[in-house]
């Protein structure tokens, strides 16, 4: 299709929004993972990603809730589990019980899916894969409102995120043992919003590819400004790859993503 | 006044004791040295001072009960963490560091102003903490610890990443702070040899108080033998020598 053309079709001018605003929450909370060292956490989060979409979707066939509520849940309580386990083994043992525990929810949750609903190796594909060019009309409020509440509270806080992972005993010391927690938990629940979040928006893959991606690329200045563009510019891209070549989101965004590491590296060297 | 009573204080992590049944007493305003071997607890004792570990035995600090008066207790100390807790990823300017007690404790902007010109890192604050030399990133960090008002100051190792003839200057800054203050300063350092003209009371510590006293009368060859095992003693010894007779 004609990109220019294209971008007159309301379905695509609603997966631009949606990818804006995933752009900014994923810049930010990659950024925030990285200063707060999660990235283990990140990379393993893709288990329990698709753990709690799977949770969700399927508690959707039964009751009406949303399913991104009940993913929200099943994932804060997924970390919140990593968490405890963190304080008494070593962190690695933590982060692979995580999976575990996460590929067996999976397993079960997505077989309970497809063996219910007509529609379940549908659902199952659209979280794994799924694209911006899917978002419904009725989902670009919700879309819009809850990328600005996460950013809104993401730069109130962000001076305080800094300040806590420059010195986590500081940070203890001077607001109490109860108040550091609390704001390790505020860590850990922005996490896991902004993962449920990219995960409706590009599906599980692309997100988590969003969740890492961003604050680990190779530039010379790691800032909340060139992480975003960075996060723009990839998503664009693939947007746009995706309508030209017919390609499906994920692969593109891969690709792209893919592409702002390898070009500052060649730029550098030349 | 007290500043500090420890009696029968244990601290233990996940069943391991860090520190064993250590009993000792502080006059405000003093100085007091806390040495000994790495994983020998002290920087343990410094968190169980801020009722930042569970401990079991007595602790006072100024009458207080760290454990339980934790918020009352955190008004009335400072406190510099070992500098092996600082992230260098996080890109922060001196600024943003020094007056962090401002940001997240409301401290008064004086007291930051203050600590700016007493450490001289005036020229420093526009700059990334992670650029500084070692010396100036700990000037930073004890700027920070004197930009919260405060009875007690405690510093865990102030003179790691230091040279030399940094450690004078940062010891004469200390001393001069407690001076004009009067404040209490609980320092664990490898190097005492700069505080010693001060006659400070000395904690040697291995887990278990080997010795508690004024410096003259613990830094004998013996205690230090038992607190360090005796091959690094040499070392430790000649650093006392040095300064003084003991
Ligand atoms: N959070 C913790 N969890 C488990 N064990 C700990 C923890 N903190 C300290 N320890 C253990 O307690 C013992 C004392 O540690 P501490 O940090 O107090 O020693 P230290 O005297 O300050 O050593 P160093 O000179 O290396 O700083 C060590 O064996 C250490 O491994
Ligand atoms: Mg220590």
């Amino acid at each position: 299709m004609d990109p220019i053309s294209a971008l007159q079709e309301p379905f695509v001018q609603r997966a631009f929004i949606a990818i804006t605003m995933a752009s900014l929450v994923a810049g930010l909370v990659s950024l925030m993972i990285r200063y707060s060292q999660l990235q283990f956490l990140a990379v393993e989060s893709f288990h329990a990603l698709v753990a709690a979409a799977a949770v969700g979707y399927f508690v959707e066939l039964f009751y009406p809730v949303s399913p991104e509520l009940v993913a929200y849940l099943v994932m804060v309580g997924l970390l919140g589990f990593l968490n405890v386990l963190e304080g008494r083994v070593e962190r690695l043992t933590a982060i692979a019980a995580l999976s575990l525990s996460s590929a067996t929810i999976i397993s079960l949750f997505s077989f309970g899916l497809a063996q219910k609903s007509p529609f379940g190796s549908t659902i199952i594909y659209n979280i794994l894969f799924g694209t911006p060019f899917l978002i419904l009309q009725r989902e670009v409020p919700y879309v819009v409102l809850a990328g600005s509440a996460m950013l809104l509270v993401l730069v109130a806080l962000w001076k305080r995120i800094l300040l806590l992972s420059f010195d986590p005993d500081y940070f203890a010391f001077i607001k109490g043992n109860n108040s550091f927690f609390l704001h390790r938990l505020f860590i850990y629940a922005m996490v896991a919003a902004a993962a449920v979040y990219l995960t409706k928006i590009t599906g599980a893959v692309a997100a988590h590819v969003l969740l890492i991606a961003p604050s680990l690329a190779p530039f010379r200045q790691v800032s909340p400004v060139t992480v975003v563009l960075y996060a723009l510019l990839v998503c664009y891209s693939a947007a746009f790859a995706s309508i030209i070549f017919n390609l499906p989101y994920g692969a593109a965004l891969g690709f792209f993503a893919l592409l702002g590491y390898l070009l500052p590296a060649v730029i550098r060297r030349s | 006044m007290m500043s500090l009573e420890a009696r029968g204080l244990s601290v233990s992590y996940g069943g391991v004791k860090a520190l064993e049944d250590v009993t000792f007493s502080l006059r405000h305003p003093s100085s007091l040295i806390i040495v000994g071997p790495n994983g020998a607890g002290k920087t343990t004792l410094l968190k169980a001072l801020l009722g930042m570990v569970d401990y079991e035995g007595e602790l006072r600090v100024f009458g207080l009960e760290p454990r339980r008066d934790s918020q009352k207790l955190r008004q009335l100390v400072s406190y510099l963490p070992q500098a092996s807790s600082v992230n260098q990823i996080v890109p922060l300017k001196v600024r943003d560091i020094v007056y962090s007690p401002q940001e997240l404790a409301g401290e008064s902007r004086e007291a930051a102003e203050r600590a700016i010109e007493i450490t001289d890192i005036g020229g420093l604050l526009e700059r990334r903490f992670s650029e500084l030399s070692g010396g100036e990133k700990q000037r930073v960090l004890i700027a920070r610890a004197l930009a919260k008002r405060a009875k007690m100051l405690l510093l865990d190792e102030p003179f790691s990443m230091v040279d030399v003839g940094g450690r004078e200057q940062i010891a004469e800054l200390l001393l001069e702070a407690q001076r004009r203050e009067g404040i209490t300063l609980v320092i664990v350092s490898h190097d005492l040899s700069y505080f010693l003209k001060r006659e400070p009371y000395v904690v040697l510590l291995n887990r278990r108080l080997i010795a508690f006293g004024m410096a003259q009368e613990v830094l004998t060859f013996q205690n230090l033998a038992k607190t360090y095992g005796i091959a690094k003693v040499g070392e430790v010894y000649f650093a006392g020598e040095e300064h003084g007779p003991y």
